[in-house]
């Protein structure tokens, strides 16, 4: 034990048994101070949800936790930003978000924060993949609650039954997923994945843009969405869905799909590491020990970035805040591997972003069934996989409009991209 | 003595027209600027850009279309139906009464709740919708994922929720008129089909076109089932120009653009209605007087 | 033959109004497993697990709490402003009335998102924001012409003669309202009330946009528990029931006033 994390947990400890006055309000200075924190509703927020009371009693920092889906977070403390209102002390999101909300002012750096009150942080800890994510011009701005990447899940006996292996190029996936509806007379679809317009979709295309050697924004700061590379790759998308994916699938979300899988009526699913831990819990899945894990394919070998996603989740805290020293001291906590351990006990949660966590045996034990394929998917993991400029939500939204046409046969993929294509580049010179 | 009265209403009409017109103005000046929630401190006047982007923008007027589309459908569809069934249910009865508070049963109820209900209903794998067509050997239809339907279904959530609306409504003036003529025409010799074209229909007018005004109004403004069932998927094809806006304010967070769809809409829906009530009520009052 | 087929007429069109209801009622009661089986199970032992996971779900108790504290306001001071303003326009000549109705009616046509977004800015600026007044004040708002011409419809019924009685009398314009035109009127008053109540908690739009984590109603407190839970029809249903059941039970309580206070124009989205 680190000495710093001796004084952290003789502190706590202090302040939980009977103590004279005076020692109390030495171990809480920040006591009475009332944070207001806006988290999105994962699974690991229900895992701080639930230890709250630990932190409070602690330090007797009150906080106010309000969870919203991760659709809306982002325009709700937006609006809370740009009006000045200092609601939010902590704030949760995406890091493509960071550089938008740096530029802006929104967010302040943590690095002064973290040299003042250093109990509960612990640089090392954190997988570096995911803090260097969070990091702008050397400085640090956020601290990760969650991260992941994105993998290929298929079903091994399925796959063992029909005789095939584990799909290595996009084509192969193709057949996989038309092997497997043919066979199974049409029972299991070939594929799910999300289809979803926006964030969704989007989010699990890019795996295929960026596959096929495809990108969102040039090194030139331009809409790289005309190319060949993503017509190609949004046809093949849209495609394999249409034609070997389950009914209903243009509406897919996270969860839809989610639950599709691992209901046991589709044969492969491209989507977050995450989904790992819900395939591999008996108590909601009927796939537990069935499903193989392997990372997104590839088309080709000139990729401009890796097809797997780095998708990293950061606390920040709000310029605007008047109390940014009891906000940092709950987004440390939050994140300290001591509280992403117990979280375990609480929510499927495999992205925690602690290497004590990482390497437990708890976690072993939980998810020992995708931990290898995880983490590579990880250090292969592109931190550029969704845009990370100022208007990225609107570029995501562009996107997800050309790729839901495209998949409902609307318009050809081509055209489809090519409108989004140049809606991006209107937003990219506003 | 006598004019102490006007002190009831004068100060809140004031209050309201003040209020509306310091908005409007408000929102004017902020049409003409870039406002982002995105460049906070970097937003300046920018003219009549937001309104030229606007007449240009594909988007933008294939959600007109839609709006104009929804609008129209669901008035029209909700019009025949109501009329229909108040002419069927315009008789005596046991029970009438009861049948009369089971059809305000969907005009009282959130519109939020109707939305997830029909989300529910339309749900393409285990909704009931599909169930009873596969029950007739049809189907399965993705009511809310295929493009070419998805309107069609929100438009059906609409049609469930509003045409008892109409019905009640024109219940009401049914019974309200006179049975004199029409006993008049039957003993005539006219036909059933007859009495109910050149006499029936021709004295409800007046009551279903303020119906029909209504619900157009409501449906150009239409939000919550469309938030809740498709928020504008797939492929756009449930976007109407309000929801639009919404995306435009909430996603993109271009606050000016937002205003303007606003703004357009609210003088197109006016101009729309300017137009249809002087169709539907001056020419008729002329020729009365 | 004529009377069987206008009884399976009426059949069919009750079915069609009711069974989405029924579906909603009965699939509150079911399990997660029966609640999405196919083909569907129309026979089972009600269980009452989705509304105890409803009720013990803090925030929907406390949107429950905020959506009756918000729609109890706006209504109390969209009846109070609405009955003094008919009031006065009552005592009118009748173009007079009718231009100031249509004036303030007229306000009702915009679409919500022209006025929404600059009520947010400013109520920012005012640090108004996540406080039940501000909702609570755009609602009444909203409401008051509605009010106000409903209210004049009731007050025309009243015999001008009582007024005119009370005018003699040497009776105070304030004295009349208060001791004649609120009696006498009161079973409208209640009516135009409960439809006030049935419009603001029925509401959505606004409240989504001008609500935050203190003071959000049932109607956007709702769409979370879609997100998170996604496929948990169940307490989704139980939740759902809980909201439309007390607008279903006023309502039937203002039967006769519902059409006719909706023709006067309904707030919805």
């Amino acid at each position: 034990m680190k000495r710093r994390d001796f004084i952290a947990l003789a502190l706590a400890l202090s302040s939980s048994v009977a103590m004279p006055a005076f020692a109390e309000d030495a171990a809480q200075p920040y006591k009475g101070a009332h944070l207001a924190v806006l988290m999105e509703g994962h699974p690991t927020t229900d895992g701080i949800q639930a230890l709250l009371p630990e932190f409070t009693k602690a330090t007797g920092i009150e906080v106010d936790l309000e969870v919203v889906p991760e659709s809306d977070i982002t325009a709700k403390m937006l609006l809370e930003f740009s009006s000045g209102s200092g609601r939010y002390d902590v704030v949760q999101n995406n890091i493509i978000y960071i550089p938008g909300f740096v530029q802006a002012g929104y967010i302040v750096p943590l690095d002064d924060l973290a040299a003042k009150l250093p109990d509960n942080y612990d640089k090392a800890d954190f997988v570096p993949g995911y803090l260097n994510t969070s990091i702008v011009d050397g400085k640090l701005y956020g601290l990760p609650v969650y991260g992941e990447s994105t993998f290929l899940m298929y079903r091994k006996d399925l796959f063992e039954e029909y005789g095939l292996t584990p799909p290595k190029t996009f084509t192969e996936v193709a057949e996989a997923a038309k092997t497997i509806k043919e066979k199974s007379n049409g029972e299991i679809a070939g594929i799910t994945m999300r289809g979803a317009q926006g964030i969704q979709n989007v989010y699990v295309w890019a795996g295929w843009l960026w596959g096929y050697g495809g990108q969102f924004i040039t090194e030139d700061g331009k809409s790289a969405l005309g190319s060949d590379e993503a017509a190609a790759s949004l046809d093949a998308y849209a495609r394999v869905l249409r034609d070997y994916g389950p009914v209903g699938v243009a509406n897919f979300g996270w969860e839809e799909n989610r639950v599709l899988f691992q209901q046991g009526k589709a044969g492969m699913t491209m989507d977050a590491t995450v989904n790992g831990a819900f395939n591999e819990d008996p108590s909601i899945s009927s796939v537990v020990g069935k499903v193989g894990y392997t990372p997104v394919p590839v088309e080709t070998d000139k990729l401009k970035g890796g097809s797997s996603s780095l998708a990293v989740h950061s606390l920040y805290i709000a310029e605007a805040s008047q109390q940014k020293e009891a906000a940092w001291l709950f987004a440390s906590w939050a994140t300290a591997k001591e509280q992403q351990i117990k979280s375990f006990g609480i929510a499927p949660n495999s992205g925690v972003t602690s290497q004590a966590a990482l390497n437990s045996e708890e976690f072993n034990k939980r998810y020992g069934a995708f931990k290898d394929a995880m983490l590579a998917s990880i250090a292969r993991g592109n931190p550029q996989y969704l845009p990370t400029v100022e208007a990225a939500n609107e570029i995501i939204n562009n996107a997800g409009i050309a790729v839901s046409k495209a998949l409902a046969g609307s318009a050809s993929a081509k055209d489809a991209l090519a409108e989004a294509n140049a809606a991006n580049d209107a937003a990219l010179s506003r | 003595m006598h004019d102490t009265t006007r002190y009831f209403y004068r100060p809140v009409v004031l209050l309201f027209g003040a209020i509306s017109a310091v908005l409007t103005l408000y929102v004017v000046w902020l049409t003409l600027h870039n406002i982002s929630l995105l460049r906070p401190g970097r937003e300046s006047f920018i003219g009549l850009d937001n309104y030229l982007r606007l007449l240009t923008d594909g988007r933008a007027i294939n959600a007109l279309g839609r709006t104009v589309l929804f609008t129209v459908a669901a008035t029209a569809a909700e019009l025949v139906i109501g009329l229909a069934i108040s002419l069927l249910v315009d008789r005596d009865f046991r029970g009438k009464r009861i049948v009369r508070a089971i059809l305000l049963v969907p005009i009282v109820m959130t519109p939020v709740v109707v939305g997830l209900t029909w989300r529910f209903l339309l749900n393409p794998t285990n909704g009931m919708m599909n169930y009873a067509l596969s029950i007739v050997g049809l189907g399965p239809v993705d009511w809310l994922g295929d493009p070419n339907v998805a309107l069609f279904s929100l438009l059906l959530a609409d049609i469930w929720q509003w045409t008892p609306f109409v019905v009640l409504l024109a219940m009401a003036s049914l019974e309200s008129l006179p049975e004199d003529p029409q006993n008049a025409a039957r003993v005539d010799g006219a036909r059933e089909w007859q009495v109910l074209w050149h006499i029936t229909l021709p004295a409800l007018k007046r009551a279903l076109l303020v119906v029909a005004l209504i619900r157009a109004i409501d449906a150009v403004k239409a939000f919550d089932i469309f938030y809740i069932m498709t928020r504008g998927g797939p492929a756009l094809s449930t976007e109407t120009l309000n929801l639009y806006g919404y995306i435009s304010a909430f996603t993109n967070f271009d606050i000016s653009y937002s205003l303007t769809i606003a703004m357009v809409l609210t003088i197109l829906t006016n101009v729309a209605l300017l137009l249809l009530y002087n169709l539907a009520f001056r020419a008729p009052k002329q020729g009365q007087a | 033959m004529r009377r069987i087929a206008f009884w399976i007429a009426l059949a069919i069109l009750l079915l069609c109004v009711l069974f989405p209801l029924y579906w909603v009622v009965a699939t509150s009661l079911k399990i997660q497993r029966d609640a999405f089986a196919m083909p569907p199970v129309w026979l089972f032992s009600p269980t009452w697990e989705n509304y105890a996971k409803v009720l013990s779900n803090g925030v929907f108790i406390r949107a429950f709490l905020n959506s009756v504290i918000i729609s109890l306001s706006a209504s109390v001071i969209s009846v109070g402003v609405g009955a003094l303003v008919a009031y006065g326009l009552v005592a009118q000549d009748e173009a007079i009335k009718r231009q100031n109705e249509k004036f303030v009616l007229s306000l009702r046509i915009a679409p919500p998102l022209i006025f929404i977004i600059p009520t947010y800015f400013l109520a920012a600026q005012m640090k108004l924001l996540n406080n039940h007044w501000i909702i609570i004040g755009v609602y009444a708002f909203v409401n008051i012409p509605f009010a106000i011409s409903l209210l004049i419809t009731f007050f025309e019924d009243i015999p001008r003669e009582l007024r005119d009685a009370a005018k003699v009398d040497g009776a105070r314009e304030f004295t009349i309202f208060r001791e004649i035109f609120l009696p006498v009127a009161l079973g409208g008053i209640v009516a135009t009330f409960i439809l006030c109540v049935l419009f603001t908690w029925n509401e959505f739009f606004i409240a989504l946009v001008l609500t935050g984590r203190d003071t959000q109603t049932l109607p956007v407190s709702i769409t979370s528990f879609l997100t998170f839970q996604g496929v948990q029809w169940g307490p989704l249903m139980a939740a759902a029931t809980l909201v439309m059941l007390p607008m279903l039970v006023l309502g039937m309580l203002v039967q006769g006033q519902v059409v006719r206070g909706m023709s006067l124009g309904s707030i919805k989205g």
